[in-house]
């Protein structure tokens, strides 16, 4: 074995190594297995999210056509997996001539790519998932057509001309999403029996989509030109807003999660290599006076750390793909069973994470031991071969700013980290030596063991200034991934609580609603205000007509002429909020106002005081925009892109629209309403609901074990930096218990010296992580802002109760070893 | 062996430089040895690590084994302190996270020499320290820390050995025993010794002894010295 292996194997089993190996492995576990499970959690939310479109991405064809076949020869020969869905409306007959306007949808036999179909041999029965359509000849009807057409499963019923064998009730599809309005009952049947209908001709409403399951992401560039305007694509995160919003907030959360823990990591790293280093310097003037020559010494130490990086980061990526394998085992039953497999970059990433923090953090202080003085051996009080902190500061910032970039991608999060660790850093160090100081003049009465403590803050003030600052950051970077954890979590749940409506019911005519209502009241089942709705075409904005407009404003964009859901209110539903203008008062009665949604009026570059032209029941209506206003659309009560400031054509034609919550087993008085009340349509939401907080669940799991990696990084960093003052406070105890004093005082005094810097740097840290959550909350997360008052009070004592017992128990030799063999060692 | 021509040390303090060596003159010779005595301060240290290669003088010149050592660079000093140069230190210097034989071997691995174990082991013999080869510095007592540093000292087989105030840190019997085998194991290598101390009694073992006072080197008569001779030396 060479000289190189054996210091190394010799430094490790003395101990010197534990906490710079525990730094680097913990660098490259958090971001290995960050990665790693951001990545299959990541993927498989998409998954999951993809049932909701049963694929992954859909290509819909505008204008009624069909999708170009050329698109899915190209789909199949990139080796995509592709089904065809067309949609269009049609009379369903049953027994007795009953029939009932009915939203066909056909499908191909690979149907649904993502997700499963839900069916029952009887209507409301208890469902069973399959994963393929109804076969050629035969219809799945939704179980609420079952009363008005008088059919049971094993009957005939007709579409247009053709007949179908009904040979199931479809409780749920996937893709049932999206619009709820204006879709009739639905009738699945397969693709092959579209022509027999004959319902299909020029003119008619009809849809065409190409489904597609696979790298959907890779392909979509490859066919943006054959696309055209014919074509719109839609993936999951076009079809569903809600889902959207929260994964990219998850995304943003577990990028800035993975940042901090790099930073954390680096830290740590650095503060454990320069107590490494320092105490080799007196190891490297002894080798030198024996006669190792300064080259040898840094091939000797550069070889320990580049074998030592070599083992620890291999050691690191094993050990983070293990926990993330431990965690994905634990959690089984929140996550889906078949997840997506990892790819390869969260292991380069953790791969390049160990080797720039190993180069940037413990490289440097190490190489300079080479300038180590020989004569250190004869007065150990000479300098040389340390690096200085300014130098491993800009260091380290340049690597924590490479790696953060690096890890995100995203300058603007760097940029932000970095701004927000300079500000601190400076901010730190001065706030920490004047609160340093003035502990120190006004706590000095408190007795012996305090005066011990208080001094000992004061006589390291630089020294504790540093620690201070370390500590700040770390405490600060935990305090904001807590609270922003805190608040995404609560949002979510905020979103769709439990109860929130999952019944959508429309069609209730005016003589019907009194009836409606008091039957939901009477079964005690929580329901939304019913509002009047009206359909309607928009025809005009400032007497530009519509057509003109889009093709002007938004070729691509949704297409707006389509028939709207119109209502009208005094009041502003809770979830709305006026963005722009005003809600309407009662000095507003002369004129027709209306209130348009937000996105909406983007897209048609609608402003207040804009006057817009509407076909409604064949009549022309005009009114002026009055507000716009923002919309929770995944609240599940019901909204609409335009609200009237009164009844519009005094009410006539109208009818209304509720939703309401029904639990599981109140779901027969499904049965008894749609008996009562067989010309209202009911749509049931409750599997979208369930989709939407499976992924809320998973997110959340995410996040949670992404907080307790960067946690256990933070405590590393404090346990690194307290290690780093361990040598000094060896020898001071022992000169202090050789003097007399108890290991009460000086346990006590070690108490009060780490609470005193841990409180203050929890309050720094709190400072520091009010002004950051400001950036995050608002800016990254598009979350309220609000003030952390408890962060004020619980940073300081959170701070000096961690910071004070991590400080003691890891100091507990200084009080074990007895004093003479710490002095016979100086 | 060793020879000094006009070595000058100079610091800069607050109130001005300050001369530590004032141009000294030195010659010792092949197997002679040598004490350095002088009071707290006076630059014995300084002097010694100058000697020894461990610090470049302000001025003039050192010359190790025929070499001018102060015309190397500190990679060609390092490598003719491993050739030339043993030290045994007034606190041991030894390295805690290794055993004491482990610390004997350490020379012995950095010159490459063949079977260091058996060697040390040889020398831990030698010094007394048979059956605590395996023990730590921390579990050692001062002398026995002491006679380790004495064997890593030898076994590196230089033919010059510095020593700083070797008996500085232990007891008066102790500090008598490790000077014994000290000057047992100079006699019986032949080698040059160069020894800082302030102890009368221990520099009086020496061949020669010089005094260092104000930055100057003066020889002490051998008249003035006690027990100079090489037969009390034996003991």
């Amino acid at each position: 074995m060479n000289l190189s292996l054996k210091l190394l194997w010799r430094d490790w089993r003395g101990g010197e190594l534990n906490i710079l190996i525990a730094a680097l492995l913990v660098a490259v576990t958090t971001v290995t297995s960050i990665g790693l499970f951001a990545d299959r959690i990541r993927n498989s939310i998409e998954d999951e999210a993809g049932t909701l479109l049963a694929a992954d991405a859909q290509i819909r064809a505008r204008n009624r056509e069909t999708v170009s076949d050329e698109l899915r020869q190209q789909a199949e020969d990139f080796g995509l997996r592709t089904a065809d869905m067309v949609t269009f409306q049609a009379m369903a007959f049953g027994a007795d001539n009953a029939m009932q306007l009915s939203s066909l949808k056909a499908v191909s036999n690979a149907y649904p790519l993502k997700g499963e179909v839900k069916i029952a041999d009887e209507p409301f029965g208890e469902a069973r998932a399959v994963t393929e359509a109804p076969a050629p000849g035969e219809a799945w009807v939704t179980s609420r057509l079952f009363p008005s057409l008088g059919i049971e499963v094993g009957d005939t019923i007709a579409v247009g001309e053709a007949e179908f064998r009904v040979g199931a009730a479809l409780i749920s599809e996937p893709d049932n999403a999206g619009s709820f309005f204006g879709v009739g009952p639905r009738v699945l049947i397969n693709t092959a029996d579209v022509d027999k209908t004959g319902a299909v001709q020029v003119g008619s409403r009809v849809g065409y989509r190409l489904l597609l399951a696979g790298d959907v992401e890779a392909f979509r560039p490859e066919v943006e030109d054959l696309m055209g305007s014919r074509h719109r694509w839609v993936d999951v995160r076009d079809a569903n807003e809600n889902i959207t919003s929260a994964l990219d907030r998850a995304e943003s959360f577990l990028l800035l999660a993975g940042s901090l823990g790099v930073m954390l990591a680096g830290v740590a790293l650095a503060l454990a290599s320069r107590r490494y280093a320092s105490r080799q310097l007196s190891h490297v003037a002894l080798l030198k006076t024996l006669g190792l020559t300064p080259r040898r010494i840094s091939r000797l130490y550069a070889g320990n750390l580049v074998l030592l990086g070599i083992l620890v980061v291999a050691a690191g990526l094993l050990l983070g793909w293990f926990l993330h394998w431990a965690f994905l085992e634990l959690a089984g039953d929140l996550l889906p069973r078949e997840l997506e497999a990892p790819g390869w970059e969260p292991v380069w990433i953790g791969l390049l994470t160990g080797l720039v923090c190993l180069m940037a953090f413990a490289f440097p202080p190490v190489w300079v031991l080479r300038e180590t003085p020989p004569s250190k051996v004869l007065r150990s009080e000479l300098e040389g071969g340390t690096l200085s902190q300014g130098v491993m500061l800009g260091l380290g910032a340049v690597a924590v700013i490479g790696l953060v970039w690096l890890y995100s991608g995203d300058v603007w999060l760097t940029g932000a980290l970095l701004g927000g660790g300079l500000v601190t850093i400076l901010g730190v160090s001065v706030m920490a030596a004047v609160l340093i100081w003035v502990i120190r003049r006004y706590g000095s009465r408190l007795g012996t063991t305090w005066r011990l403590g208080l001094a000992n803050l004061q006589r390291h003030s630089r020294q504790n200034a540093f620690q201070i600052m370390v500590f700040a950051i770390a405490l600060m970077l935990l305090f904001i991934l807590t609270l922003l954890r805190s608040s995404l979590i609560s949002e979510w749940q905020q979103q769709l609580p439990e109860g929130a409506p999952n019944h959508f019911a429309f069609n209730i005519f005016e003589d019907e609603r009194r009836g409606f209502e008091a039957f939901l009241d009477e079964n005690n089942v929580d329901r939304e205000p019913f509002y009047p709705m009206i359909r309607g075409r928009l025809v005009e904005v400032d007497g530009e007509a519509m057509s003109e407009r889009l093709e002007r404003l938004n070729p691509d964009g949704d297409d707006f002429r389509r028939e709207l859901n119109l209502t009208w209110s005094d009041q502003l539903a809770e979830d709305n909020a006026i963005v722009e203008g005003q809600w309407w008062e009662s000095g507003d009665d002369e004129r027709t106002l209306v209130s348009v949604e937000e996105r909406f009026a983007r897209e048609l570059a609608i402003e207040i005081g804009d006057t817009l032209a509407f076909t409604i029941g064949g009549q022309d209506v005009e009114a002026e925009v009055k507000s716009i206003r923002s919309v929770q659309w995944d609240s599940m009560a019901p909204n609409f892109y335009i609200i009237f400031s009164r009844p519009i054509l005094d009410g006539a034609g109208a009818s209304y629209l509720t939703s309401f919550y029904l639990a599981e087993d109140q779901k027969p008085l499904l049965s008894q309403l749609l008996r009562q009340y067989p010309t209202v349509t009911l749509i049931e939401v409750d599997a979208i609901i369930n989709q939407i907080q499976d992924i809320v669940g998973q997110v959340t799991l995410a996040v949670e074990f992404i907080l307790g990696l960067v946690l256990v990084a933070g405590f590393i960093v404090l346990l690194a930096s307290v290690q780093a003052t361990l040598d000094v406070r060896l020898v001071e105890s022992a000169i202090l218990r050789t003097l007399g004093a108890r290991a009460g005082l000086v346990r006590g005094g070690l108490w009060i010296e780490f609470a005193a810097l841990g409180a203050l740097a929890g309050f720094l840290g709190a400072i520091g992580a009010e002004a950051a959550l400001a950036y995050f909350q608002t800016e990254m997360l598009e979350l309220a802002w609000t003030p952390h008052w408890l962060l004020w009070l619980g940073g300081p004592v959170l701070g000096g109760v961690v910071i004070g017992a991590i400080g003691v128990v890891s100091t507990r030799r200084v009080i074990r070893v007895p004093p003479m063999a710490v002095l016979r060692t100086v | 062996m060793i020879e000094t021509r006009e070595l000058k040390q100079e610091v800069a303090s607050r109130e001005g430089t300050l001369a530590i060596l004032k141009g000294i003159d030195l010659a010792i010779h092949k197997g002679e040895s040598v004490a350095i005595v002088g009071v707290s301060g006076s630059g014995k240290s300084t002097l010694l690590g100058m000697l020894a290669g461990l610090d470049r003088p302000s001025g003039g010149s050192v010359w190790l084994g025929g070499r001018e050592i102060t015309a190397l660079d500190e990679e060609q000093r390092a490598l003719l302190r491993g050739e030339l140069v043993g030290f045994v230190f007034q606190n041991f210097q030894l390295l805690p996270s290794l055993t004491a034989l482990e610390n004997v071997m350490l020379p012995l691995e950095v010159k490459s020499v063949d079977r260091p174990q058996e060697r040390a082991m040889e020398w831990l013999r030698r010094v007394g320290l048979d059956g605590r080869e395996t023990h730590y510095p921390m579990q050692l007592s001062g002398g026995e820390q002491q006679r380790v540093a004495v064997a890593r000292a030898f076994a590196s087989e230089a033919p010059i050995l510095f020593a700083d105030e070797p008996t500085g840190n232990l007891d008066t019997r102790t500090g008598e025993k490790i000077a014994d085998l000290l000057f047992e194991l100079n006699q019986e290598r032949q080698t040059t010794l160069v020894l800082v101390t302030h102890d009368t009694k221990l520099a009086s073992r020496c061949q020669r002894q010089l005094e260092m006072e104000d930055g100057q080197l003066t020889e002490v008569p051998p008249a003035k010295t006690a027990h100079s001779t090489a037969e009390q030396v034996r003991v």
